[in-house]
């Protein structure tokens, strides 16, 4: 029978639409991505293709873009799983007619999936009745079991009643042996319900190729091994997509069906590109409009910044930046985020711009960055520009403990149907990879974490990976290993949440992308992630976390608390010279950006003297300039060792701040545009290319031109070839000026505070932990090398943080007293308790009747030593601690039955390291130092007044190991004593040679040949020893191969 | 020296790193990477013990397992199966018997166990030596290192074992104690964290926990440690051995060759009615009978009979065993008989005096009794059944499993009504089918992939209905590239 309304069909018209296809982005079920299908659709001679993917649209950006390139028919869909209380689950295959289809589907999306939990949906039958216009609906043939509890008239009079003639019932041939009942039940129920028959298949895969990998991603989502999943794969390779001839051969008894499928298509029109995306409109006040606001709160911020007399520079900056906000229609945006800086000023929450938004004198005016791009010079068109037409993308650094709160915030102001998270799909690296592939192949698990340990993370598994891990490789299962994670390499494995990225829309979010639930509580996320958002012209907002805002806040809270100051980050006095001489001699442990072992050594190199070598210095210790070979000839230059000169003087103004040498990312594209006369827009190509750095071809297609346009230009070759060299290394991690500039901004005002408030500097640092680059030991030497006095934690004394309190020194000076937090395993809901009752206890018997605090927790205080006031000694303490019972109300202090010594000076600092991971009473070594000393064994101060080319024997405590990707396997370890640090240097050969000791010991004795250049010391190892008569030492925890 | 002594006295023989001891047994005697077991085959595992090559590079007990590759990446991590543990724990047991009458595994220390030597010296004048001969057995046989201690309580011994190195002799209760006192306590294989807490407090022997007082102990430390106080208290030597139950056995050899069914059918029960007698008196029947005859040859033969129920009725079984004395050869003669009886409880009398249950329990007792008679003339497991398993493949999908008893019928279980697909022993090849002479050809279903198999599958599945109504189950092999019968449907 032939439906009214279909054209009447022949063998002569055999096209059909694949109308049932999962991609990968229907997480471990699709084998495909969304660009195979596409492309192999057009291999195929097909017009049209379906994604619906299950219970979600995660895939359609990149089907959509690549339907595009390929001038393909891509209908938009989801298999949408419906589920209610007492019945069996089902799916129900939608696609998308029109925009209210697609807006139905993406609510329908959204209810389901918000109302399970991360990785489930479930909508209900009626819902998915309810939200019908627009959608054409596909019953599958799998769903037969449940018209066996459920009424098939309720089902298909719904159904039917819902979509109308946009309802059919799918017939599927598999060659499976289900299929033929299935089949008969379905048109049983087509033909009982007047219901139309639509012929497909569930497709899987673009490539009967692909079907082991489909195998494999089953076991895994089933989290069952091959050997016990056979029945629960699919039989046979017949789910991969099938051009028309096979198609129509395997309906050959019913075209009608055949032709359903292209009746569809047809009818499913709707494009991406229609989504018609309009940034909210934000409250204006006044009745103005929003170009008049920006501009009012521009100007009034202008006035303020410049303190009422604006520059005609600037003048003329910000009227050129209004106009092409106004003319792009972006004013909105700019306000939102006025609005929300703002906010966070009202709450006293800390916060600053990054990244290209400091270029723009509009966000310097609203506050939103600190920086002045137009006395910096930086390229407001790498913020915003005509020809890119790309959405602004302003990322805003917050105070990490209290990001949060302006998360929350948002969601309050904006509402959830306005604004929501960006997602970050995670995809399979190697290591994951073998790890779930392991599993499937049912390997130990054991040798499969020793197969991981050996992998690159981001590369492919090798045969040398097993040999290294003791494993041969010609083994067949390990072959399948190796062939099947590298297989699966970029596959999409779960979904997951961006760092900050937020998205606001006019019309609801999840009318636009459907919304989920994260996995933290009260967040949810849309199903695209930021290349899609990108894609689509969809403004983002990054709302990041940053420590080191955190730590200056509380920082400026101390000083204000002690001194009786007022600072903030614009009112640090500029240019002190005693911070740049600290600057200059490396003194800078806890400072944002300049800490490392590797900033470090550059400083006194580098010897900033202002502000902006400070941009420098945070931007040249970057993968991109080193191994674009810039350091050293900028440092040459810059102590006037080498002369500045400039390959062509069309060059002077792109390179002449800093000494003819590129240093940051702008300059590379400047250098583009100038020297090799890139247009605007090849030069945002070549910005993009950069980014995509993993993808070095995409970068080596500008080789040529770059190379031949500047040999053009009169610059000669050698020149030509070392600019593209720097131009890839760069590519590998190079920095942009104005983000370097925003972060000198907050690494300045670091060294400020340590360099004039040593112990508020210390104190902010410890309470804002975990942050930076040093434990918190390492941070309390630091500080007594600076003269703070550390006072112990004591439980009568200390609060929940540490605290800052007049020191026993007296002359004004401060000490650092150590806060309950740091003992180890006490709750915060116990510190809450201490930190509240008034501390007038008796005994550690009363402690615990009048606070109810755990035994374990006064074990943990009485081995910290925060019961001094309350025990003789240390070990009495805790013999009583043993013995408290918290019913007791016994005031009376314990008859002591049992006497115990009193703790040793190095015994007592152990148990300070074992209990609190610091010591207020020096480092571990001070209290060997007379034995090292008779060893022969320097300290780190005397190590660096040695000269060069000495040699040296050395023991430390190791706090940092690296083994930077730029330094030809070259092993850094920066070691510790009570007097400063040690920079030892192993170079591949001696590493290897003592590699167990050097990896593993936390003391390490250490021998070799100093070498001095600019202050610099570096110990080059030789000889590593393990310093056995060193016999009481707690572990200390180091920082390894980050 | 004269090692034999005279007071009441106990053993101890402990195998240090039992669970490593045991990893190694499975390696290669030319192994030479660095081992360490684990607690578990997981990502999380734990190290819990290292050898020296592990140690040498670092690696030691309670490091995480990741961290422990990452610092020897070569480092081969084992983690033994408890079945493997358990069944060298049996062997060590019975061959702790040989050395004496009483063996009591330590409840505290894994792989130490405790033998009663009182009264040895009768017939071991040196106890020293039956400590080496003792430790010689277990390395010959087992690959097993261990030490022993002869002493005279229960917590000397195991106290000094955890720290001996190889064979000691205590000649003196005081000797003993004042061992056992000096004796480290993280040798003693304490729970880690009392242990570690009793170290913060200076409190490092077991000298130093017996001063304290034992309800100090008591109120703050686990349990473990107060009974370690207590019994480095008492004076405890006695081992609570392991009671073996008294097997149902018993065997005859013959001055002759017997090579008569009957005649050894009659010796065989002559032999079982004593057991018989036992059995009654404990509420025991036979639930089994095995039998192993000794041939002339010297060669053994080991047969078995299984009742329908537990029984002591001697004809059902003089039935069962005639039926399987028949059906052996006989021929080279047989010159013993053993039999061991399985016993296994009667059934409640009163089940028989309910007259729906004798009759339906009669039925089924009938056909288990045939079933027996079968199993007891052409050898057990010679009934086997169908079990339907899920699989894409026909031949996986079911498995054929030993039919032993029937049971009574599940209430509403329903009577199968379908059609049955019957299935050749092996694939027929067959011609192509020709589908003029067919009604129907239903097909293909396809069934491919087990790719990560030796040998992947790929076929194509028709059912061929004929003109006279049968229908043939037919395949397609692509890779011999012909036509088979898989069976038919009835």
């Amino acid at each position: 029978m032939v439906h009214a309304g279909i054209c009447p069909i022949t063998m002569s018209s055999p096209l059909y639409t694949p109308l049932w296809c999962k991609s990968n982005y229907s997480f471990l079920e699709g084998a495909s991505s969304p660009e195979q299908y596409v492309s192999q659709a057009t291999e195929l001679g097909l017009k049209s293709i379906a994604l619906t993917d299950r219970d979600g649209v995660y895939g359609i950006v990149k089907g959509h873009l690549a339907a595009l390139e390929y001038g393909l028919h891509l209908i938009i869909g989801s298999q949408l799983t419906v589920a209610e209380a007492g019945f069996s689950p089902f799916s129900i295959v939608l696609l998308v007619q029109n925009q209210k289809g697609y807006a139905n589907l993406c609510r329908l999306i959204t209810l389901g999936r918000r109302r399970c939990e991360k990785g489930k949906s479930q909508v209900t039958f009626e819902e998915c009745c309810q939200h019908s216009e627009g959608l054409w609906a596909i019953w599958l043939p799998e769903n037969a079991s449940v018209l066996q509890e459920r009424r098939p008239d309720e089902v298909f009079g719904n159904l039917k009643q819902a979509f109308s003639d946009r309802f059919f019932i799918m017939i599927c041939r598999h060659r499976e042996r289900q299929d033929p009942l299935l089949e008969i039940r379905a048109r049983h129920n087509a033909k009982r319900y007047g219901i139309r028959t639509v012929a497909g298949l569930e497709t899987l895969y673009h490539s009967s190729g692909q079907r082991p990998i489909q195998d494999l991603l089953s076991c895994i989502r089933l989290k069952r091994s091959f050997a016990n999943c056979e029945n629960l794969l699919k039989p046979n390779a017949l789910h991969q997509l099938i051009g028309a001839d096979k198609f129509t051969d395997l309906f050959a008894d019913d075209l009608t069906s055949v032709q359903a499928t292209m009746e569809i298509a047809e009818a499913c029109r709707f494009r991406l590109d229609e989504l018609r995306y309009v940034y909210p409109d934000e409250p204006n006040a006044n009745g103005m409009t929003v170009t008049e606001s920006l501009r009012a709160f521009t100007w009034q911020g202008a006035l303020t910044r410049y303190a009422d007399h604006v520059p005609n520079s600037v003048s003329q900056q910000i009227n050129c930046e209004l106009q092409l906000i106004e003319e792009l229609g972006y004013g909105s945006y700019f306000l939102t985020m006025h609005r929300i800086v703002n906010w966070c000023r009202q709450q006293n929450i800390l916060c600053q711009g990054r990244g290209s938004a400091a270029n723009s004198v509009v966000c310097f005016c609203l506050g939103i960055t600190n920086i002045d791009p137009v006395s910096m010079d930086l390229l407001f068109e790498r913020f915003l520009s005509r020809e890119r037409d790309e959405p602004p993308d302003i990322d805003l650094d917050i105070e990490h403990d209290r990001r949060e709160e302006v998360i929350q915030h948002v969601y309050s102001t904006y509402g959830r149907d306005h604004a929501a998270m960006v997602a970050v799909i995670i995809r399979y690296r190697s290591r994951s990879a073998v790890r779930d592939v392991g599993a499937v192949l049912d390997l130990p698990e054991l040798e499969l974490q020793r197969l991981a340990k050996q992998i690159n993370s981001h590369g492919q598994l090798v045969e040398n990976d097993f040999i290294k891990a003791g494993l041969d490789p010609t083994l067949r299962t390990y072959q399948l290993l190796m062939t099947l994670a590298n297989a699966i390499i970029d596959y999409p494995r779960h979904l997951s949440i961006h760092p900050g990225g937020f998205v606001f829309a006019i019309d609801k979010v999840h009318e636009m992308v459907p919304v989920e639930n994260a996995t933290m509580a009260n967040r949810t996320v849309i199903q695209w992630e930021k290349d899609d958002i990108q894609a689509m012209k969809i403004f983002k907002v990054d709302l990041l976390g940053l420590g080191a805002l955190t730590q200056l806040h509380r920082c400026f809270d101390l000083i204000d608390q002690h001194h009786n100051t007022k600072l903030s980050m614009n009112c640090i006095p500029k240019d002190d010279i005693k911070v740049y001489e600290m600057l200059q001699k490396a003194d800078t442990t806890g400072v944002f950006q300049i800490e490392s072992r590797a900033q470090m050594s550059m400083l006194p190199r580098l010897k900033p003297k202002k502000w902006y070598d400070l941009v420098v210095q945070i931007a040249i210790v970057r993968p991109g300039p080193i191994s674009g070979g810039m350091v050293h000839p900028y440092l040459r230059r810059r102590s006037g060792e080498e002369p500045v000169t400039y390959p062509h003087p069309s060059l002077v103004p792109v390179l002449g701040k800093t000494l003819g040498i590129p240093i940051f990312q702008e300059q590379v594209i400047k250098l583009a545009m100038v020297a090799a006369n890139y247009e605007p827009g090849e030069a945002d190509q070549l910005r993009r290319d950069m980014a995509a750095w993993r993808r070095v071809d995409r970068l080596e297609r500008h080789r040529e031109k770059l190379i031949s346009r500047m040999m053009l230009k009169g610059i000669p070759q050698q020149f030509a070839e070392q600019v593209f060299d720097q131009i890839r290394g760069f590519g590998e991690y190079g920095f942009p000026e104005s983000h370097s500039a925003s972060f000198a901004l907050i690494a300045y005002a670091a060294a400020y505070l340590k360099c004039h408030y040593p112990a508020e500097f210390a104190c902010s640092l410890l309470n804002s932990q975990p942050m930076g680059f040093y434990s918190p030991a390492t941070i309390i030497e630091d500080a007594r090398r600076h003269g703070v006095e550390v006072l112990p934690v004591d439980l009568l004394i200390s609060k929940r943080n540490c605290t800052v309190e007049p020191s026993s020194k007296g002359s004004g000076s401060y000490a650092l007293r150590l806060g309950l937090r740091y003992v180890r395993g006490i709750s915060d809901k116990e510190l809450a308790t201490i930190e509240s009752a008034p501390k007038d206890f008796q005994s550690i018997q009363d402690l615990v009747y009048k606070t109810g605090l755990s035994k374990a927790a006064v074990r943990k205080l009485a081995e910290a030593g925060a019961l001094r006031g309350l025990a003789v000694n240390r070990r009495t303490a805790l013999w009583e601690a043993h013995g408290v019972n918290p019913q007791k109300d016994l005031i009376e202090p314990l008859q002591h039955s049992v006497q115990f010594d009193a703790l040793g000076d190095a015994e007592s600092t152990t148990w300070d390291y074992q209990s609190t991971g610091v010591s207020s009473r020096g480092h571990m070594l001070m209290h060997y130092r007379d034995q090292l000393h008779a060893m022969g064994l320097p300290s780190a101060a005397a190590v660096s007044q040695m000269p060069d080319g000495c040699r040296v024997r050395y023991v430390g405590a190791v706090i940092c190991r690296q083994r930077p990707a730029s330094a030809a396997s070259v092993v850094f370890m920066t070691l510790e004593d009570e007097t400063g640090f040690v920079n030892a240097v192993f170079w591949p050969q001696c590493f290897e040679r003592y590699s167990t000791l050097a990896k593993s010991l936390s003391l390490l004795g250490v021998a070799g040949k100093l070498q001095v250049a600019s202050d610099v010391v570096h110990l080059i190892v030789d000889h590593v020893w393990q310093p056995n008569d060193l016999v009481l030492w707690e572990k200390f925890k180091s920082r390894d191969f980050h | 020296m004269n090692h034999t002594l005279q007071t009441h006295q106990i053993a101890c023989a402990y195998a240090p790193n039992f669970l490593l001891q045991l990893s190694f047994r499975d390696l290669p005697r030319d192994f030479r990477l660095p081992v360490a077991l684990v607690d578990r085959d997981d990502s999380r595992a734990i190290v819990i013990a290292v050898d020296k090559r592990a140690a040498k590079r670092g690696i030691y007990p309670g490091l995480a397992y990741t961290t422990a590759i990452g610092l020897c990446p070569d480092l081969h991590a084992t983690c033994p199966h408890p079945q493997q543990i358990n069944a060298l724990h049996q062997r060590l047991i019975n061959r702790l018997g040989l050395f004496s009458p009483a063996i009591e595994p330590v409840a505290e220390l894994f792989g130490a166990y405790y033998l009663d030597v009182s009264g040895m010296t009768r017939l071991e004048p040196d106890l020293y030596a039956w400590g080496q001969r003792l430790q010689n057995i277990l390395m010959e046989t087992e690959t097993l290192k261990v030490t022993v201690v002869i002493g005279f309580t229960r917590f000397g011994v195991r106290t000094a074992a955890s720290s001996a190195n190889s064979v000691v002799l205590f000649e003196s209760p005081e000797s003993e104690l004042e061992a056992a006192l000096a004796t480290p306590l993280k040798q003693l294989n304490l729970p880690a964290k009392p242990l570690k807490e009793l170290e913060k407090l200076n409190i490092r022997t077991v000298g130093d926990i017996k001063a304290l007082p034992d309800w100090e102990v008591r109120s703050r430390f686990a349990e473990p440690m107060f009974e370690l106080v207590r019994k480095a208290k008492e004076q405890d030597s006695a081992v609570r051995g392991i009671s073996f139950p008294e097997p149902y056995a018993a065997h005859v050899e013959f001055d002759y060759a017997e090579s008569d069914a009957e005649r050894l059918l009659t010796r065989t029960l002559e032999l079982c009615l004593p057991l018989f007698e036992k059995m009654q008196a404990n509420a025991q029947g036979v639930s089994a009978v095995h039998i192993r005859l000794t041939r002339d040859n010297g060669q053994t033969g080991h047969e078995k009979v299984q009742t329908a129920k537990p029984t002591l009725n001697i004809t059902i079984l003089a039935d069962l065993l005639r039926l399987r004395l028949h059906a052996i050869q006989l021929d080279e003669g047989v010159t013993g008989i053993a039999v061991h009886l399985i016993p296994e409880a009667l059934p409640d009398p009163q089940t028989n005096l309910h007259p729906a249950l004798v009759k339906s329990e009669q039925i089924i007792v009938k056909a288990n009794h045939a079933i027996a008679r079968v199993e007891a003339e052409f050898g057990t497991q010679i009934i086997l059944r169908a079990k339907c398993s899920k699989s894409h493949l026909p031949e996986d999908s079911f498995q054929w499993e030993p039919f032993d008893q029937l049971q009574h019928r599940t209430p509403g279980q329903p009577a199968s009504a379908t059609m049955v697909r019957r299935f050749l022993d092996c694939p027929q090849r067959v011609s192509k089918p020709d589908r003029a002479a067919l009604q129907r050809l239903l097909g293909p279903y396809s069934v491919s992939g087990f790719w990560w198999r030796k040998n992947g599958v790929q076929r194509s599945d028709y059912f061929a209905e004929t003109h006279s109504g049968n229908t043939q189950w037919i395949f397609y092999d692509p890779n011999s590239r012909a036509w088979y019968t898989q069976g038919f449907v009835q």
